[in-house]
Order: structure tokens, then C-alpha cells, then sequence
């Protein structure tokens, strides 16, 4: 596996030839039945959809929104990964729509599951003082209440998230482009860590996102899935 | 004898872990039992531990004390208002209790004199919980009192006794 998800870079443009228009380089939507890479849309209660333009000089980027209950997702998958040992991904989000996030207002940004249920939750979260944190939640056997947690700062416009899992070491890396050095690592991580599917994008709000956000769109580009080799930026 | 004392020390033992009603797991929920006119809990939590990691997409990195109650006939038409804290605190209302992965609040405050209005996100005769813990952003070291005032309109039903 080495699943690169250009639908919302660059490479779309020459795969498509349409450099000089910034619409026709971008599918019709994320998924591949409309042009783009992604196996499916899954939308509940949101959307997930393709917008212009996209992020690091990219023509397309993903836009998605909650516009339900505490049952709504409006995410893209990725069903390439098979059972994976060791999975790294990393993406692209920007959620300056988000202006009124509470510190107990947040959705689910990214899942990646093993056949044992999700392995790694990433959230984002109101810093209470007009931020945002994105936050992990893995598994560890070793750890009270079987997991491990942390959240680290977003910063206004785009940032950078990068998880790897290879049991038993998870590690994060927030806008952070040192290979060597996460912002966290976790290497107790149980269970069943190989992973088979990958979720993007906005899921499962507290009751306080929805009413602080509801229908704001938060902007994904630039996802990359591997193996091993550090994603970067 | 020997028996019969290790018995009882075992019994007297059993029966103190399973009625340890302190907040600190599922089943030692503190109950929120019938309110008076203007009752008022107050909860520390610094002397708790963190035992809920995450209640849905909120990471909990510091101590959580949970309460229960069970509505009536009727859904409750009360509030939970957090009206003094030393610290910054997140109240939530639970829906369910599950150590480590907790659910995701049906009702949340983590700001002083803004109640949690349990009209409409409550039930007849179902059993809720409440936390009280930090927020994300308060890291791990975000722990300590909350005064938290009680609708009287709260219909709660007796939860569990305790003999001592």
C-alpha cells in the first residue's frame, strides 16, 4: 500500500489536463464513481464535497460539514489499506471556519480502523479561548481505562497532521516536519492495530458543535497513506 | 473459625468495593438523590482519579467524579448549573457509563452560571449520568471544586444504599 489521495492535489490537474482551469482539474466528487480517489462518501446529517481551491497550492481540496445531530458524518474512506501493520497518513486541515468552537464542542476528524474497530480517533477541539486542539485517543493495554490521550494546538489556516501506528508505537506529528522527533509517542499501543479502513473528515459532534458550528466547512487536502516512510511537508 | 473469619473479612470487603459510592467508576456513581429547593453539590475533584479517557470526540486528561440519577414517570425538567469552580471544569450529561471510552455528552457546560437545561435531552424512567471533569485545553492538571446548584424539579430515584 502506498495510497497517495491525489484527488485534491496538483497531479489531478495533469492527469486531467486542465491546468488552466482550476474547476475542470477537480472531480466531480471524492470518491472514485465521480472522478476522485477516495472508495466512498459516507454522509449522514453533512457533506462531503469537492471545493476550489485547495491547500498548499493545490487546485481542490475536500470540504466537509455537519448539519445534523450527534449521529452525523460526512466523511470520505479509504478502503485501500489490507490489514496493515504499520500505516502512516497524514493530511492537510483548516478549520478557521470554526470561529465559535468551544472548549467542549468537538467532532471526530480522522478514524483508522482495524477489523477490531477504530485503532486511532483524531478530534478536533475548542481551545475555550478562540482555537482549536486536535486530539488522538489510541489503544494501550497498559494504560488506565485502556487508552492513551493528548491534543496538541492548530494554528489559524492550514496545518499539518501526521499519525503512524506500527504495534506497539503510535506517534503524532503536528505541524511538525522532524521524522525523528512527534509531538507524542505512545508505545504501549494493544490490540488490533492493523489497520483496514481510514475515515476523513467530520463525524460524530458533541451537542455543542452543532449548535457553534452547524454547516461550517472544514477544509481536508493533501491526504497521503504509507506504509513506513515519514509523509511530511 | 479461621474460615468463618476470612468469610466475613472477605464479605465485609465485597461489600464496601460494591457500594463505594465516591464517583470514581460507573458503579460508584454518586446518586443525585431527591434534591431539596436549592440543593447544592459540591464536587472536588482532586480526589478523584482519571478513570473516563474520552467521552465521545473530548479527550478527558484530568480527574472525572460522576454522579447518576434516574428520571420519573416523566423526563426531568430541571438544570445542573455549575455556579463556582477553582478551576476549568467541563460538566457532562451522559446518556450511558463506560470506564475508559466513555459516550459522547448529551449535555455539556464548561462555563460558570450556564446551566444544562435537561429538558429535551432527557427521557422517562432512564438512568443518566453526570461528570464532572476538565476540558482538553485544561490538560491533565485541570482538577478541583465545583458548585454545582441542582434543579428541585430534578425527579431522581434512590440509586443505592449504603450500611455501614
Amino acid at each position: 500500500m502506498n495510497t497517495k489521495m491525489n484527488v485534491l492535489s496538483l497531479a489531478l490537474v495533469g492527469l486531467c489536463g486542465f491546468a488552466g482551469s482550476a474547476m475542470a482539474a477537480c472531480p466531480a466528487g471524492p470518491d472514485t464513481a465521480h472522478g476522485g480517489a477516495w472508495s466512498a462518501v459516507n454522509a449522514l446529517g453533512g457533506t462531503a464535497v469537492i471545493a476550489t481551491p485547495g491547500y498548499a497550492t493545490t487546485e481542490c481540496r475536500l470540504d466537509s460539514a455537519l448539519t445534523g445531530d450527534a449521529s452525523a458524518f460526512a466523511t470520505v474512506e479509504d478502503d485501500s489499506p489490507t490489514a496493515e501493520p504499520s500505516y502512516r497518513a497524514s493530511f492537510i486541515i483548516n478549520a478557521d471556519t470554526l470561529t465559535t468552537l468551544g472548549a467542549i464542542d468537538a467532532a471526530y476528524i480522522f478514524n483508522a480502523n482495524s477489523s477490531g474497530g477504530p485503532q486511532i480517533s483524531l478530534s478536533i477541539v475548542g481551545d475555550g479561548a478562540g482555537g482549536h486542539l486536535v486530539s488522538y485517543v489510541v489503544p494501550d493495554t497498559n494504560a488506565a481505562g485502556g487508552s492513551d490521550i493528548g491534543s496538541f494546538p492548530l494554528t489559524a489556516g492550514e496545518n499539518h497532521v501526521e499519525i503512524q501506528i506500527a504495534s506497539p508505537t503510535f506517534g503524532i506529528w503536528v505541524n511538525n516536519n522532524n521524522p525523528t522527533g512527534p509531538n507524542a509517542t505512545v508505545t504501549n499501543v494493544g490490540g488490533a492495530t492493523a489497520i483496514d479502513t481510514a475515515f476523513l473528515g467530520l463525524a460524530g459532534p458533541t451537542p455543542g458543535y452543532i449548535t457553534s458550528s452547524n454547516g461550517k466547512a472544514v477544509g481536508f487536502d493533501q491526504f497521503d497513506s504509507r506504509r513506513t516512510t515519514f509523509i511530511g511537508f | 473459625m479461621k474460615k468463618l473469619s476470612a468469610l466475613i473479612a472477605l464479605s465485609l470487603f465485597a461489600a464496601s468495593s460494591a457500594y463505594a459510592q465516591d464517583g470514581g467508576s460507573c458503579g460508584g456513581a454518586i446518586p443525585l438523590s431527591a434534591p431539596a429547593p436549592g440543593t447544592i453539590v459540591n464536587v472536588d475533584t482532586s480526589t478523584g482519579t482519571g478513570w473516563i479517557n474520552n467521552y465521545g470526540p473530548l479527550v478527558s486528561p484530568s480527574n472525572d467524579i460522576v454522579y447518576t440519577f434516574t428520571t420519573g414517570a416523566a423526563a426531568a425538567t430541571g438544570s445542573i448549573t455549575p455556579t463556582a469552580s477553582s478551576y476549568a471544569f467541563a460538566i457532562y450529561v451522559l446518556g450511558s457509563c463506560t470506564p475508559g471510552a466513555g459516550p459522547t455528552p448529551i449535555g455539556a457546560t464548561s462555563t460558570l452560571n450556564t446551566a444544562i437545561a435537561l429538558s429535551g435531552i432527557t427521557a422517562a424512567n432512564t438512568q443518566y449520568w453526570v461528570a464532572v471533569t476538565g476540558t482538553a485545553a485544561g490538560g491533565a492538571g485541570a482538577n478541583g471544586t465545583v458548585t454545582l446548584s441542582v434543579d428541585p424539579t430534578l425527579p431522581v430515584t434512590l440509586q443505592g444504599f449504603q450500611i455501614d
